[in-house]
């Protein structure tokens, strides 16, 4: 009357005896895992060791220095971490785009036939791979501040503020010239055919000569106000400032164009969707191919200029001032974040670098001859044959690369970065003595971003994974 | 309550394992005291201190723990085992501290740790008392020109994460209607290397470690101590709420000491003072009664940490006082009788 007594279910795959040992093995794990629960949470209240979360709504009472949502030291815990958690996220997202960009580069470099090109990519990867992350982030933080000014010596740009031409006619003109020269871009790449050409090149030529006569007929005038007849004005004092507090930047402000301009722009991305479409359709049936992304281009350019000139600059650029010690006011970007963002990305682009160049490295050679012979230019063999075979090597190790540099990011700790391992499992573990609880939650969170970038990145590998009939 | 109750579960099912280890060695049934006798049969005091304040705790240039707070695990070790170096001292940073204390990782916190209400009531903790009276102050550059605290609004201070100080300091600019900016480093060490490199205008920290933290500084002579306390620092030993007998021997440990320099038992006179007819200095040293015995100890107990440490007075001046580079004044450290705050119960 065993229950272990083996069933002849091999035809199934699967013996009474094996499903006993499996529903065994699983009660004993859970078993464990309570065991280890309830001890520990025995021993905790023993210890008087606080083992719920009540601390989430206590009032933090320590400041952090850099957080994109309100915060003060009247906040709570709860708050605090989402502080860190958002700080961690921004981080993650702006290292991966940056070490995306770098290590793809890096990588094609290394292939590259120029000697020199190819052996200084090999030396980065060399060097900057083979050092801790823990000391690159050290370094790049005091490469950073070391050489900086204090803030009262601060290294300034002069200020520069962006408005559009003051006359009339100054306008006229730069409209007219844009116009004109997308007229013949749009010619000359054969988008307009037959009478639709002519008729481009006869605008392209007219608004061009109206372009002329209107800089021509309002050049007195911006000779009398020079410096407000120009894009960009020189004023005096100073808007970018750099010191061993920061980068100050100009804070745009939104002024009275910004929902013009925010209309245009709409408007624009609206008619580059049906561009696309409709250039893809036209390929389709006539085989001839549209500069699409140029076009798309030209006219956003256009619509920001005339929705600028008909209702004058989109943001008002707010200046950081010096009072007292340091800078207040502007956007301002701190040391740490730079160091960390800096360290991360040219660390994990070394990595990504060496993915990158064994993805396409495992394209052979033959697909890109068979592409050029039949007649496809380089570029486009680069972007039809080459990268979505080499993508298909590339994604599964680039994921991990992803991961690995937003679970380093909580390195930031050693630099001062208020991150979530700094702010969370930091301050707020030490100040409520929760530790067990504020290490799960910690552990959680980096769990989640993990498995979420690996679920997009898995989506990612599917559509691009070869398609086997 | 469930969600609570199952979500505690589940993070104490993450646990490190260091829980379990000590809930197993405390599960055993006390004898007088469960902590001595663990030590004993380790044959080591673990004893937990800052990796690295001068005049708390610091190894030499010969790698010997020097510091108020070493002394106090010499002192410890010395009553348990008549010998002071079996002690193995474990530096850790603010924020791994308390939980190496609650764990059992360590026997006695002396990490220069700030008595407050909530560590007592929360993280389960007992202070044995006060062996450095502080209070927190910033340190600024001398060519800042400014002589006060409250002229730092618009600052950006520096500051170690996981410590009373980055609550003070909060504390002090809110209620003082100033703005700053807090830039905070896991350890003393970046903080004070980001203060020195410019990243910030002032550094604070309990006043006793800013002395200390100036000798790190490129040019010590270019920063100033502030005269604004802003915060009242109680320093002293911890350990754990379970076990009261061993937390008498660590108070006690701290007042003998204390007791030793109001009565002149000094290290080098101590075998002399044994034949004194003072009969408070007579049970102090244990030549009349037996006082050591109910905690486990020997009769000579308070007799091994002045032949080990010297007396309160002593321990204050080599570490942190005249006799050392940081010379700072006794200030509140002073005797109860000399107008300071060291007092102890007698021996009695």
């Amino acid at each position: 009357m065993s229950p272990a007594r083996p069933a002849p279910a091999a035809k199934r795959g699967l013996s009474w005896s094996s499903l006993f040992w499996q529903v065994a093995a699983l009660a004993a794990i859970a078993w464990l895992g309570w065991m280890a629960a309830s001890n520990a949470i025995e021993n905790m209240q023993a210890r008087n060791i606080p083992t719920n979360f009540d601390f989430w709504h206590a009032t933090a009472g320590f400041d952090i220095n850099q957080s994109v949502i309100e915060y003060s030291s009247t906040s709570t815990y709860g708050r605090a971490f989402f502080v860190g958690l958002i700080n961690t996220l921004i981080v993650a997202v702006i290292g991966i785009v940056l070490a995306s960009f770098l290590g793809f580069s890096i990588g094609v470099a290394r292939l590259s036939q120029n000697w020199l090109t190819a052996k200084l990519a090999a030396g980065y990867v060399e060097i900057v791979r083979n050092t801790p992350l823990l000391l690159q982030l050290l370094f790049w933080y005091n490469a950073v501040l070391k050489p900086l000014p204090g803030p009262r010596q601060s290294l300034a740009a002069p200020a520069a503020t962006l408005q559009w031409p003051g006359n009339q006619a100054a306008s006229v003109a730069l409209i007219c010239a844009l116009v004109s020269l997308l007229s013949f871009y749009l010619a000359r790449k054969g988008v307009a055919r037959g009478a639709l050409r002519l008729m481009a090149l006869a605008a392209g030529s007219v608004l061009g000569f109206c372009a002329l006569a209107a800089g021509l007929f309002g050049l007195p005038d911006s000779v009398i106000t020079s410096a407000s007849s120009g894009l960009v004005s020189f004023s005096q004092g100073s808007s970018v400032f750099l010191n061993n507090r920061g980068l100050y930047l100009p804070d745009p402000v939104p002024a009275d164009g910004f929902r013009p301009m925010l209309i245009a722009l709409t408007l624009c991305a609206a008619g580059a969707v049906a561009l696309y479409f409709h250039a893809r359709k036209r390929q389709a049936e006539t085989g001839a191919i549209w500069p699409v992304a140029q076009m798309i281009c030209a006219g956003a350019i256009l619509a920001i200029a005339l929705a600028w000139a008909a209702s004058g600059p989109p943001v008002t650029l707010e200046y950081a001032q010096l009072r007292g010690f340091n800078f207040s006011g502007g956007l301002r970007v701190y040391p740490e974040f730079v160091a960390l963002v800096l360290g991360l990305t040219i660390y994990t682009a070394a990595f990504i670098a060496e993915i990158v160049r064994a993805g396409i490295l495992s394209v052979s050679k033959g697909q890109s001859e068979a592409a050029l012979a039949l007649g496809l230019r380089q570029n486009r063999v680069l972007k039809l044959i080459v990268i979505p075979q080499a993508l298909r090597v590339i994604i599964p190790p680039l994921t991990n690369q992803y991961l690995n540099l937003t679970k380093n990011s909580s390195l930031a700790v050693f630099i001062g970065f208020p991150d979530l391992v700094q702010i969370f499992a930091g301050t707020v573990l030490n100040q409520t003595g929760a530790a067990v609880q504020v290490i799960a939650i910690t552990m959680a969170v980096y769990l989640v971003i993990s498995l979420f970038t690996s679920f997009v990145m898995n989506i990612y590998n599917r559509r691009m994974a070869l398609v086997e009939r | 309550m469930t969600f609570f109750k199952i979500a505690a579960t589940l993070s104490a099912a993450l646990a490190l394992p260091a829980i379990f280890a000590a809930a197993a060695s405390a599960q055993t049934p006390a004898a007088r005291s469960k902590t001595l006798e663990a030590i004993k049969a380790r044959g080591v005091l673990s004893c937990g201190v800052n990796p690295g304040l001068a005049g708390f705790s610091m190894p030499d240039d010969k790698g010997v723990w020097a510091g108020i707070d070493a002394d106090l695990c010499r002192g410890l070790a010395a009553v348990i085992f008549n010998d002071p170096n079996k002690i193995k001292f474990v530096p850790l940073t603010a924020k791994d501290r308390f939980t190496a204390l609650q764990t059992g990782e360590i026997d006695v916190l002396a990490r220069n740790g700030t008595w407050t209400m909530s560590r007592e009531a929360d993280l389960g903790l007992l202070w044995a008392g006060v062996n450095y009276y502080d209070g927190q102050g910033f340190m600024v550059r001398r060519k800042l020109n400014i002589s006060s605290a409250l002229e730092l609004s618009q600052a950006s201070i520096c500051v170690q994460q996981g410590t009373t100080t980055e609550l003070n300091l909060a504390d002090f600019f809110r209620s003082n209607n100033m703005k700053y900016e807090v830039i905070a480093f896991a350890t003393s060490n970046e903080a004070v290397k980001a203060y020195d490199s410019g990243r910030c205008d002032a550094f604070t920290t309990d006043a006793s470690g800013l002395y200390a933290e100036r000798l790190k500084l490129t040019n010590a002579a270019e920063h100033v101590v502030l005269p604004e306390i802003i915060s009242k620092e109680p320093l002293g030993p911890a350990v754990r709420q379970d076990d009261v007998t061993w937390f008498n021997i660590v108070r006690w440990t701290h007042f003998a000491v204390i007791n030793a320099e109001e009565l002149g038992v000094t290290r080098a006179n101590a075998d002399e003072q044994r034949k004194s007819r003072n009969p408070e200095i007579r049970r102090l040293l244990g030549v009349e009664g037996d006082f050591g015995k109910s905690l486990g100890l020997t009769q000579d107990w308070a007799y091994r940490i002045i032949k080990a440490t010297g007396n309160y007075g002593e321990i204050f001046d080599r570490n942190v006082g005249a006799g050392s580079r940081l010379k700072i004044e006794r200030g509140y450290n002073r005797l109860w009788s000399k107008g300071g705050l060291q007092y102890a119960p007698p021996v009695r």
